[in-house]
């Protein structure tokens, strides 16, 4: 059997059980209720029975107090309150009893009670009767009583008249007396024996009357009559009086009638009530008991539903439970008993079935989680990395900074040193042009010779010295070539090892994979020069290894921020690396400031780190610092390679270049324009000269083919060479025009080019470079 | 389907049993053509007779006769009448016509009750027989004699209701009995009459006044006392100052036993005769005087005799192992006897033994009685009710311990209205 069938078997039997105790319920309530309308019924019986008793007991006491009040209250008014009353209230009865008769004949009452129809046609009968009598009753009394007209008034005027007509008649009057007193005993007590004497002393009265001598014939008549009215009126109060007696009495025989039919309908109504509530009481014990067997045969059917479950359901699911309980601990090995075929059958072959997938998914998870887990260690690992990268990056982003700050503070110094050098260079002209001019026209012997040549030797290293700052402050102009960098590293190296003590080991380690790089290969060599040359004078006392290094290295776009003001592409990389002292961490941000060293005075200029950043930075490069004290120092120098083919520089020297032509030259210094045209002149040129930029230019105007080349100073008053060579130019537009200036940012030379200036040289001058440039310009081939 | 066919034979069966049944019981249903209506009793209900008797005070022991005469006619029919058993309820009328009515009442409350047997006492049957009357009802008494009951002078009585019989005689008789034998055998001229206000004893007096003033005697006194009068000696004063030679007092006990006695202690009353009737006829009237009831004349009805007499008498003795107080009983057999012949002719009985009787059907079949041969002679009703042949005796209470029996013998005259006139 299925587990359904099962649950619709146990839902049937409950269904039934249900539909028992509501049938139970209907049937109890159904006589219940009619239990209910009988004790209703009774009640109402019950009710006008005690209205009907009440009404006749009020009606019987209203008509007793009639009689006992009239004498006080009189007979009028004790006929309005009492009599009265008592009379409606004997109708009231009667209504009440017919009412209860219909009520009794048309309810379904007991047998018992439908009897008391014959009580009840009694009770009706006697309330009649007891109207009637109680009306005839008042007739009567009303016939004795009534004042004036009753028949007691009439006796007693009677007896009155009687007694009027007797007075003087004292033997008479004695008599009288006697029938009087007993008329009126009779009238408080009411014995008829009284009034029997009353009759017997008027006999006696009248026969002395009739004897009596004193009293003439017409007295006597009518005293006789008066007597005799008096005592028949005696004899109508006697008999009116028995039929009141005779009234009374039914009265009561009618109360003595009527009384137990009250009670026994009430008791009759309470029986019936009784059983009524018997009849609910019993009925209730039956539906409690009834109930309570249904309910216990529910129990015993719930219990035996329950163990049909528990058997084929619980019992199998506990089961299920505690192997999925096992199967939870991990034991996979376990195993349901399938059993019947019902649907919990089912359930353990899908639970077996389950089991088994389960087991082979266990498996195949723990190889999987092994895996995993080792990924899992890896990614830990890379995020390590990443994790340390980004701390390294965050110190390469302060180092960058101070770099930052580093740069800028060179370009400053290299700003204010620049424009010092290059006033400082025109003075140096003027003394060297006039030494030279000096020394020329001092004979051979003269001591003085000797000295202009100090002076000249002076002016040389002053003239360097400029040289130096200006290269600083990247002012120098660079003579741009492919160089082999390599090269120039071993001649360096090659020169260095004649000075450096042999304390310094000195290791070269050159990547023959480097390329050219354009730059200025005297600057360049410079460079090396200076590096080496602090490398070994760090390691002076103690010696040490001096590592010189060159590399091809290539920057990605990751790495630009590990070198600012580097863009990506292959460098090559220049390390000089030293073991000596080091350099101390608060004068690290100084190093390449210009006039800044640690050596004693006149063993270094302060310039040579200065210049090497100069350098540098002019060859768009890079350079930085890495140092330990104690341990030692490393500089890193980058240089972009040149994509361009390599130039092999020819350096041979060559003679001054000569010429014939007509040269103006121009400039507000009258010692420079002396100078120059001193050197022009030894080289052969006819020059003419102007200290003012606006009569050369009228000159000009006035003779423009006499020039065959125009060499101008840039910084003059009034009108710079800048703008004298666009107006000599719009006079001439093919005049060869030289910008000589000593210090210029203006000028830069594609900047001249487009004015038309052709070359630009910078002060102070070599004469050569003079001589060059003049042939450059004028168009020859040189 | 088995079922569903046996259930279609079963009901056939059963329509055909119906059918049966009516044919069978064809006889159309009992239907009322009464003027009044008809009683109709089931099988296994019993037949209702009410009795009104005086059952407590001084005259119980009449009512107690009378009972005893309706169970021994009771007995006669074997407790049944058309099958179905008799049933009295028996109430007490305390021998007062207020008692009667309500007492009445009571019986006529039940719409079963065919007929009344009763009353004891006339006063009672006046009032009862009126209730009775209204509603239908026939009653019968064995022991009323009041003239006003039925007729008086061949006329209808004033308190003559229609349904009213009786077997015991009308004593219109009695007085006139009386009256007749003072005047004529005892010589006497004047007489005091005491009644006391009820029909039976003023129907007494008021004879024995008209018979005797015929006769040429004259009435000293005509008064009245009330029942429950304990002090006669105004009365008996009133008699002696009258002048009365012979005092008529046909009351009821113990009023009359007051009289006798109280009679006897004045010595003034010692030469006055005295007279009552068939109400002191009783032995406990007897016992109570005793000696003193010496000389008393008595008015009462002849006493019946006779083998049928006896036969009954020995029923009595044997059945309530006593002598019968008197011989009213045998009236009152008589009158049952009457009733129950009355209704054997006029009941309808239906097969199944339900029991139909006309209320009018029952009066007139008791008016209709003619030769009805009762233990007291040859019973015939008038259109009045009276059903008996009157026959008055005087008696003398010479042995007050020969009892009531020794009383009847003693009669001393007799007055048959027949041979009278």
């Amino acid at each position: 059997m299925s587990i359904t069938a099962k649950f619709g078997l146990g839902g049937s039997l409950f269904l039934v059980l249900i539909v028992m105790v509501a049938a139970t319920g209907y049937f109890s309530l159904t006589i219940v209720r009619n239990a209910e309308k009988s004790i209703f019924i009774s009640s109402e019986i019950q009710r006008l029975v005690l209205d009907m008793d009440r009404g006749m007991e009020k009606s019987r006491r209203l008509y007793y107090a009639f009689f006992l009040q009239y004498p006080f209250i009189g007979f009028e008014k004790a006929h309005q309150q009492y009599l009265q009353p008592a009379i409606r209230q004997a109708a009231k009865v009667i209504t009440i009893s017919q009412a209860l008769k219909r009520k009794i004949e048309l309810s379904t009452v007991s047998s018992a009670l439908e009897k008391t129809q014959i009580d009840l046609n009694l009770y009706l009968s006697s309330a009649t009767r007891f109207a009637k009598t109680s009306i005839k009753s008042v007739e009567l009394v009303t016939q004795i009583f009534a004042p004036d007209r009753g028949l007691e008034a009439q006796l007693v005027g009677t007896l009155g008249s009687l007694e009027e007509a007797l007075v003087g008649h004292e033997f008479l009057l004695g008599s009288y007396h006697e029938m009087e007193s007993y008329t009126l005993e009779y009238r408080i007590i009411r014995k008829r024996f009284l009034m029997q004497s009353a009759f017997n002393s008027s006999f006696r009265l009248s026969q002395q009357i009739r004897d009596g001598k004193t009293l003439d014939r017409q007295e006597k008549e009518k005293i006789i009559r008066l007597l005799d009215k008096s005592m028949e009126i005696a004899k109508k109060i006697l008999e009116i009086d028995v039929h009141i007696k005779s009234i009374i009495n039914d009265f009561s025989l009618q109360e003595r009638a009527v009384a137990p039919i009250s009670s026994l309908l009430v008791q009759l109504v309470t029986h019936e009530v009784t059983q009524a509530k018997r009849q609910i009481a019993s009925i209730h014990r039956v539906a409690v008991i009834l109930m309570a067997g249904i309910a216990l045969l529910g129990v015993f059917v719930a219990l035996g539903i329950g163990k049909l479950l528990n058997v084929s359901i619980t019992e199998k699911l506990v089961q299920l439970t505690k192997t999925a309980t096992e199967l939870r601990r991990g034991n996979l090995d376990v195993f349901v008993d399938e059993g019947a075929g019902d649907e919990i059958g089912q359930l353990a072959v899908t639970f077996n079935v389950m089991t088994a997938r389960i087991k082979e998914f266990v498996n195949g998870l723990e190889s999987q989680v092994k895996l995993r887990t080792n990924e899992l260690q890896t990614v830990n690992e890379t995020l390590l990395r990443e994790v340390d990268d980004r701390i390294k990056a965050e110190q390469a982003k302060e180092n960058l900074e101070l770099q930052l700050r580093q740069a800028h503070k060179m370009e400053a110094i290299g700003t204010l040193a620049g424009g010092i050098a290059h006033d400082f260079n025109n003075l140096l002209a003027a003394i060297i042009g006039y030494a030279d001019l000096a020394k020329a026209e001092i004979p051979e012997g003269n001591p003085a010779k000797l000295q202009i040549e100090e002076v000249l030797k002076a002016g040389d290293r002053a003239k360097n010295l400029v040289k130096q700052i200006l290269t600083f402050s990247r002012k120098s102009e660079l003579e741009l070539v492919l160089v082999q960098i390599p090269l120039i590293v071993t001649e360096a190296v090659d020169f260095l090892r004649a000075s450096i003590p042999t304390t310094i080991d000195i290791r070269l380690d050159i990547d023959s994979d480097c390329r050219p790089v354009l730059a200025d290969q005297t600057q360049i060599y410079q460079v090396i020069l200076n590096l080496c040359t602090n490398a070994a004078q760090a390691m002076e006392n103690e010696g040490g290894v001096l590592e010189i290094r060159l590399n091809r290295m290539e920057i990605t776009p990751a790495q630009i921020f590990e070198y600012p003001d580097l863009k990506t592409g292959f460098y090559v990389k220049l390390t000089v690396k030293d073991s000596g002292q080091g350099i101390e961490k608060q004068i690290m941000d100084k190093i390449f400031d210009p006039y800044f060293t640690t050596k004693k005075i006149g063993k270094g200029s302060g310039m040579g780190l200065a210049m090497v950043h100069g350098i540098v930075k002019r060859h768009r490069g890079l350079i930085r610092v890495s140092s330990t004290p104690g341990i030692g120092s490393e500089f890193q120098i980058f240089l972009p390679e040149s994509m361009g083919k390599m130039e092999v520089m020819d350096k041979k020297s060559t003679p001054l270049l000569t010429g014939t032509e007509h040269i103006l030259v121009v400039d507000d210094e009258p010692a420079i324009v002396d100078v120059t045209r001193m050197r022009l002149e030894r080289l052969g040129y006819r020059v003419t000269s102007h200290t003012s930029s606006q009569e050369a230019l009228s000159s000009f105007r006035r003779h423009p083919d006499q020039f065959d080349l125009v060499i101008t100073d840039q910084t003059m008053p009034h009108l710079t060479g800048e703008n004298l060579a666009k107006e000599m130019i719009s006079i001439q537009k093919d005049i060869p025009i030289i910008l000589s200036t000593g210090y210029s940012s203006k000028i830069d030379e594609t900047k001249t080019e487009k004015t038309g200036i052709r070359a630009v040289l910078m002060k102070p001058t070599q004469m050569k470079e003079l001589a060059d440039c003049i042939r450059r310009v004028l168009g020859d081939p040189s | 389907m088995q079922g569903f066919k046996s259930i279609i034979i079963a009901g056939l069966h059963l329509v055909a049993a119906f059918a049966f049944f009516a044919c069978e019981g064809k006889t159309p249903p009992f239907e009322c053509t009464d003027s009044i209506e008809c009683v109709n009793i089931s099988p296994e209900e019993p037949l209702k007779i009410g009795v009104l008797q005086a059952l407590s005070g001084k005259l119980a022991p009449l009512g107690q006769e009378q009972i005893r005469g309706l169970e021994l006619a009771i007995d006669k029919q074997g407790g049944q009448v058309l099958g179905h058993t008799l049933k009295i309820q028996v109430e007490d009328t305390g021998c007062t016509s207020e008692g009667g009515a309500n007492a009445a009442l009571k019986i006529v409350a039940d719409p079963q009750v065919i007929a009344i047997f009763g009353t004891t006492c006339s006063g009672a049957a006046r009032t009862a027989a009126q209730v009775m009357s209204e509603f239908g009802l026939t009653m019968i008494s064995g022991n009323n004699s009041a003239p006003f009951l039925t007729s008086v002078g061949g006329k209808a009585a004033p308190y003559w209701y229609p349904g009213y019989f009786r077997t015991a005689n009308n004593e219109e008789n009695a007085g006139k009995a009386a009256a007749i034998f003072a005047f004529q055998k005892l010589g006497i001229r004047r007489v005091a009459t005491i009644n006391d206000g009820d029909i039976y004893t003023r129907g007494l007096t008021s004879g024995f006044r008209q018979a005797f003033e015929e006769q040429g005697g004259k009435i000293v006194l005509d008064t009245t006392i009330n029942k429950g009068e304990t002090v006669m000696y105004p009365v008996l004063t009133a008699v002696k100052n009258a002048g009365a030679q012979l005092l008529f007092f046909p009351l009821f006990q113990p009023e009359g036993n007051l009289v006798l006695l109280q009679a006897r202690e004045i010595p003034v009353c010692e030469n006055i005769i005295l007279m009552s009737d068939g109400a002191l006829i009783d032995n406990s009237f007897i016992q109570d005087v005793g000696a003193r009831g010496k000389g008393m004349y008595f008015v009462g009805p002849d006493s019946p005799k006779g083998a049928r007499v006896e036969a009954v008498a020995l029923e009595y003795r044997e059945k309530y192992k006593s002598p019968p107080g008197s011989s009213y009983y045998l009236n009152a057999y008589d009158a049952a006897g009457l009733l129950f012949g009355a209704i054997e002719k006029i009941g309808v009985q239906d097969p199944d033994g339900t029991l139909h009787i006309g209320r009018d059907a029952l009066r007139r079949a008791l008016y209709g009685t003619r030769n009805f041969k009762g233990v007291t002679g040859e019973l015939a009703c008038d259109k009045f009710g009276d059903c008996s042949r009157p026959v008055f005796n005087i008696l003398r209470l010479d042995d007050p311990g020969a009892g009531v029996s020794g009383l009847q013998e003693n009669v001393i005259f007799t007055y048959s209205p027949e041979n009278i006139e």
